[in-house]
């Protein structure tokens, strides 16, 4: 093999390795002297016939022939591309074609002209302007929307507002004066008895009303930690015994464990903690606890360290009902008992997210119900308060 | 033209395939490119019918769309074929449909030159209906390309600085 | 989709005449055509259309200043760009000057229907 035929056959392979059709014309003489694979493979082999009748089927040269303008005047390559396109009848399809003069390896001056299908192209093309108006008009659509959302947020941060100071004046007088009544007037046992949950209901809605904009903060995700060292064991004792006192006579309350042992008054579980935060998270499970168990029955609550977390599990016998126990933890969902607002054991939630831990409820043992809360022992980075966002309302 | 950044080749090369495609699809008439000049053509053949649209903004020419006869006749019909036109509005029908057929290739074709960059935008088209020469002096620079169909041929213009023409391309004194 | 009553805004008498038939061939009707962008404004508010179609390259107002104007008028009215017009700025203009829809030339009834649908469903019931 000599020279001219090793570069033409190297030549010819590349144009073999190239997906798309490539023909290859002698422009003195229009005959075709190579198709690369792609072509063959679908148009047949068409070499030693003039490119006019092989490719395009006409019996003289193609009036948009653009041999002439790929040569100088000596006929020698002017190293211009010309790039058209052209409907194929043959296949009833589009091509776009680039075309360029270039020296064969045995000397003749030729035309390549390489043809890529833009069938499809074509036809999404003018479709372009349409899918970019119908993207502005929603992008359009969606800004109008959140500002309106923007609005909205607003004016309930100002209702808000509003509400704490407002409801809180009026309050005052619902939840102190029927103390008042009752000692001063001796008031037949059921009137005294219907004070009491008129002032009840006062003190319920009062915390309510205090607890909402740490619950709105901590749902948004606008609740900062401020966090220090918290000893567990020593929360829950305080708490339970709180709770406990207050619980009424003939109540058993709770009692606090650690790592399944009755807590000793040194006990230390310590994490970095925002202390009011597991104060509340506490104080709520605790209560929903006991309001859950009958009167003679403890509730315990247990301090132990798992997996590098603090977990504080609740336990009270009894069982919850069905359909209760996946949505516990959610937004104003109670266990049908009266005067709860359904937002403890959901606050509870927020509050352990908002550590980087959680709430979860184990029914593992019958006849026991148990809420654990575990804790990281230092807040986790990354994870920022208001995982309760999706039930915001 | 009268820029670097307009580049005449680009823009033809666009026009020319979307005419092309206009006319086969739309027309059901068979256009190839047969011959083009870029910017050194000594005179522009204005054939019977000529829509010309002003460009500014980025690109500031002149496009002319130069019909003959027959062919702008016969794109008429097949534009047409699904209205009805009475006998005494079909001179001005086919006026329009030579100022659609620019505006609407040339709007295309201008996303295809200039998809995202600062808006070139179109005067709508005038029509000359009468054949002329326009020969180039001054520091104009013309630009061309022919088409061929059965019906006649076609010609796209590129006419440029756009102030030294006023929009019947008629050179400003 | 029910019996729009429409206004065609296009300079082109023979594209009026085209659109009205493809437009009443779907069932609609055309009660007013203006073949430019200032008579489009001034007729709006006496013609009362559900929909307007609005070309963009017209002599005396072209169909952008035309949109903005009538959606001036009136905020809740539903204007669909039908222009030959594919650069993204021109897009974006029209959007913000408030079309609700933007259909490229040259138009087809199959893509007329389907552009109509979606403004209609969108916008009109």
């Amino acid at each position: 093999m000599n020279g001219a035929m090793l570069e033409s056959s190297l030549l010819e392979t590349h144009f073999d390795a190239i997906p798309f059709g490539i023909y290859v014309v002698d422009c003195r003489t229009m005959d075709v002297i190579f198709v690369n694979r792609h072509f063959r493979d679908r148009q047949g082999e068409v070499t030693g016939r003039p490119c006019h009748e092989a490719v395009y089927g006409l019996p003289q040269p193609c009036h948009y022939c653009k041999i002439r303008q790929l040569t100088t005047k000596d006929g020698a390559p002017n190293g211009q591309t010309h790039i058209f396109e052209l409907f194929n009848e043959r296949d009833d399809r589009w091509y776009q074609l680039q075309e360029k003069a270039m020296s064969w390896p045995d000397g003749r001056v030729v035309k390549y002209s390489i043809a890529v299908d833009i069938t499809e192209l074509k036809e999404t093309q003018n479709r372009l302007a349409e899918a970019h108006a119908r993207l502005a008009l929603s992008n359009k659509e969606l800004a109008g929307a959140n500002a309106l959302l923007s609005e909205h947020v607003k004016l309930r941060e100002h209702v808000d507002r509003i509400a704490r100071h407002d409801l809180k004046s009026p309050l005052n007088g619902v939840i102190n004066l029927p103390q008042i009544l009752l000692e001063r007037y001796d008031l037949p046992e059921e009137a005294a008895q219907m004070l009491r949950t008129i002032r009840e209901s006062g003190l319920n809605m009062l915390d309510m009303i205090n607890r909402s904009l740490d619950l709105y903060k901590l749902e948004t995700g606008a609740y900062a930690l401020k966090t220090e060292p918290v000893n567990l064991v020593l929360l829950a004792a305080r708490t339970a015994a709180s709770l406990t006192a207050n619980a009424g006579p003939g109540r058993a309350g709770a009692r606090i464990f650690q790592n399944g042992a009755p807590a000793a008054e040194s006990g230390v579980l310590e994490v970095t903690a925002d202390v009011m935060l597991c104060r509340t998270m506490l104080m709520n499970l605790v209560k929903n606890a006991l309001e859950a168990c009958p009167a003679t029955e403890e509730v315990l609550v247990d301090i132990s360290e798992e997996d590098g977390m603090a977990v504080i599990s609740i336990s009270n016998p009894g069982s919850l009902p069905e359909g209760l126990r996946e949505r516990l933890f959610e937004k104003y969902v109670t266990s049908g008992k009266t005067g709860g607002t359904g937002l403890g054991a959901y606050s509870a939630r927020l509050s352990a997210e908002a550590h980087g831990g959680r709430v979860e409820l184990d029914s593992s043992t019958p006849g026991v119900v148990r809420v654990k809360a575990r804790l990281p022992l230092t807040p986790r980075p990354g994870r920022r308060p208001g995982g309760g966002r999706e039930n915001a309302v | 033209m009268g820029t670097d950044a307009i580049n005449a080749t680009r823009l033809l090369d666009i026009l020319s395939t979307r005419t092309s495609r206009f006319f086969l699809e739309e027309l059901g008439i068979a256009a190839e490119e047969a011959e083009r000049e870029i910017e050194d053509a000594q005179k522009l053949n204005l054939r019977s019918l000529t829509s010309i649209m002003g460009a500014s903004g980025e690109l500031r020419l002149y496009l002319a769309y130069s019909f003959d006869e027959p062919l702008i006749n016969r794109a008429f019909e097949a534009y047409a074929s699904d209205i009805e036109v009475a006998e005494d509005e079909r001179d001005l029908f086919v006026e329009e449909t030579a100022a659609e057929i620019i505006n609407i290739i040339a709007g295309n074709a201008l996303a295809d030159y200039n998809l995202e960059g600062p808006v070139i935008s179109l005067s709508p088209p005038i029509i000359i209906s009468e054949a002329k020469h326009l020969m180039r002096h001054k520091s104009a620079k013309f630009s061309s390309a022919r088409l061929v169909t059965e019906h006649g041929d076609l010609n796209i213009h590129l006419i440029g600085p756009k102030h030294l023409f006023d929009q019947r391309l008629e050179y400003k004194e | 989709m029910r019996r729009l009553n429409i206004m065609v805004v296009d300079d082109s008498n023979i594209t009026i005449r085209k659109m009205t038939k493809m437009l009443e061939d779907l069932g609609h009707h055309v009660t007013y055509a203006a073949v430019n962008g200032a008579k489009a404004v001034e007729e709006y508010e006496r013609v009362r259309p559900d929909l307007v179609t609005m070309d963009i390259t017209m002599p005396d107002m072209d169909g952008i200043e035309a949109t903005r104007r009538i959606m001036a008028k009136d905020e809740n009215a539903v204007i669909m760009v039908v222009t030959s017009h594919g650069q993204e700025q021109m897009v974006m203009d029209a959007i913000e000057a408030g079309a609700k829809g933007y259909v490229l030339k040259p138009v087809k009834p199959e893509k007329l229907k389907e552009h109509l649908e979606a403004v209609v469903e969108k916008y009109l019931t």
